[in-house]
């Protein structure tokens, strides 16, 4: 399952005096099983170009190839392709619509025409991936849910109709920080155990640096850099007049660094800083004073 | 005296969810607010930090116990108007507040309401819009704007309103980091220059650590509260609630296990640097 996209343009309103255009020239190969991050500052285009991803939008200038098929053509079976690439949007309120959590999980199934017992099997299952106890969750009203609850019951809803590409836009925003600690994890195994192809649109560079193995940075409505996290986050000048924040390792890294510390800057998680910060301090004689 | 300007006594508060099911949210809760002060509240998703919120200026009710603001018990339904003023609200979800299509309405809809003259309307719509970088957007459709624009919009209608107090439930959680530190700006000025008073909600121990008093929420209490280097010299009880600590100080306190003598109450990356600059002078 890969996507390929060339030359993808996007306005809104298009044809009216308040035409506006968001998206300009966008050229992207997404392959399967990859882990790809997106970030930029909001009014990049981040959403409007994931909602191509799973033809929410279908283009009108340029090509979208979802598997080699092409969304604009006629022929091609958009509801499959939905079915295939799932989508989790930023804000839950805009997913969740039955009255209770099973009953919500249980309509992409239901939609696909799965028979009831398949139904039951994938809520289950899809509720406990995320988190979810059956027992206490099932009949619970979606209205009474925390949150983080209301964040994955939106997963598991997308993913009860077992999508092989994830978009996730933005999931994390909002959620304590053992609530985000428990969607990485979930959104990690997914893409380790099942495979499943993530696209991971986030505004928190911390999060993306620990899982995404290659990062897409936009910024007015284009792709303004495409590589491997660990080159792409040690760009930080580059990302700041962008007016995004590096992640806070690279942050602290780059202070040692101005202060005269020889530490590397390419750094992605806390390990990586610790190590590098023992190492240093190791070097320039500095003591453990065991106590 | 100090002088207080919200004072929540002793306050119950629970969902129904069935007739015979509730999930309790506040369990005996007591806090003074002092006009001017500058607050942060954390806790986990559940902790009851959104229902506190809610209490502070009568969208909900206690159960049992008395929110008053400004001597105005919110028990009282002629004084919540006159509370709902001094108090403004903003939302999580800016879609919740925002009623109108036009951005400069909607910023004026609240002042309009309380039958303030237009021309005092249309001055202090452009002050708010102003002080939140928002004049440029003020002929936009509400509906257009991303959501970190529409949660400046939000915050801007309470603005318009000059409240004593305003209480924010994570208005920063839908915003990109620079639009967030622009909040967290603004409502630093707002407390400094115009005195009023701030309780914002948030999730990011970063943003908690710039105010001057943290409260802590676990279990529908608050059990944690005071300056935030006193609060985060508490990692153990924190990770008990749930709470991650800020980044320099879980840097700090790893190295500090590993025998390199750091001390316990680092809060900023600044902080941490300048210590660890400090050990390789002495070296």
């Amino acid at each position: 399952m890969s996507i390929k996209i060339t030359g993808l343009n996007h306005s809104y309103k298009a044809g009216t005096p308040f035409e506006k255009q968001v998206l300009f020239d966008i050229n992207l190969e997404i392959g399967q099983g990859e882990f790809v991050g997106i970030i930029g500052p909001s009014q990049a285009g981040k959403s409007t170009l994931a909602q191509y991803f799973n033809a929410i939008y279908v283009p009108v200038r340029g090509k979208v190839m979802i598997n080699g098929q092409d969304t604009a053509d006629k022929n091609t079976d958009l509801v499959k392709i939905r079915h295939a690439v799932g989508y989790v949007f930023q804000n839950p309120d805009y997913q969740l619509f039955k009255p209770t959590v099973g009953e919500d999980i249980a309509f992409g199934p239901l939609n696909q025409k799965c028979p009831r017992e398949e139904v039951e099997a994938r809520v289950r299952e899809a509720m406990e991936t995320v988190g979810l106890d059956y027992h206490t969750f099932y009949k619970r009203d979606i209205f009474s849910l925390s949150g983080g609850q209301k964040r994955r019951a939106a997963i598991a809803g997308v993913l009860a109709c077992r999508p092989q590409i994830l978009v996730l836009d933005d999931v994390t925003a909002g959620l304590d920080p053992q609530g985000r600690e428990d969607i990485l994890r979930v959104i990690n195994k997914l893409h380790r155990d099942k495979k499943i192809t993530i696209i991971f649109i986030s505004s928190s560079m911390d999060d993306l640096a620990r899982l995404a193995k290659r990062i897409i940075v936009m910024a007015r409505g284009r792709i303004v850099m495409d590589g491997p996290a660990r080159e792409i986050f040690a760009r930080v000048e580059q990302l700041k007049a962008l007016g995004l924040e590096p992640p806070q390792v690279i942050e602290i890294m780059h202070r040692l660094k101005d202060k005269g510390f020889s530490v590397p800057l390419s750094i992605l998680n806390l390990e990586e800083a610790l190590e590098a910060i023992r190492a240093v301090l190791k070097k320039t004689g500095v003591d453990q004073a065991w106590s | 005296m100090a002088d207080i300007l919200i004072e929540v006594e002793a306050v119950n508060y629970h969902y129904r969810l069935s007739e015979n099911c509730c999930i309790r949210a506040l369990n005996q809760v007591n806090l003074k607010l002092e006009r001017g002060e500058f607050v942060a509240l954390i806790g986990q998703n559940g902790s009851g930090k959104s229902t506190l919120a809610r209490h502070l200026n009568g969208l909900l009710l206690p159960v049992a116990g008395e929110v008053k603001v400004n001597g105005l018990s919110t028990w009282n339904r002629t004084n919540l108007k006159a509370i709902r003023t001094a108090v403004g609200m903003v939302f999580q979800n800016p879609d919740n507040q925002i009623v109108s299509t036009v951005v400069e309405e909607d910023v004026a809809f609240g002042p309009e309401n309380m039958g303030i003259a237009p021309a005092e309307i249309k001055r202090r719509v452009e002050w708010a819009l102003e002080t939140l970088h928002l004049l440029e957007y003020r002929r936009e459709f509400t509906g257009s704007l991303s959501d970190g624009q529409k949660q400046l919009v939000a915050i801007a209608g309470v603005l318009a309103m000059k409240p004593a107090c305003i209480v924010l439930d994570e208005p920063t959680a839908l915003l990109n980091p620079q639009s967030r530190q622009e909040v967290l700006h603004v409502l630093k000025r707002l407390n400094r220059e115009e005195g009023i008073t701030i309780l914002l909600i948030t999730h990011f121990m970063q943003e908690a650590i710039a105010f001057d008093r943290v409260l802590v929420m676990a279990d529908g209490k608050i059990c944690m509260d005071g300056p935030p280097r006193e609060i985060f010299r508490q990692p153990d009880l924190l990770a008990q609630l749930g709470l991650e600590l800020p980044l320099p100080l879980l840097m700090a306190l790893k190295l500090k296990e590993e025998g390199f003598s750091l001390p316990p109450d680092i809060l900023t990356a600044e902080e941490l640097v300048n210590h660890l600059c400090q050990l390789r002078s002495q070296a």
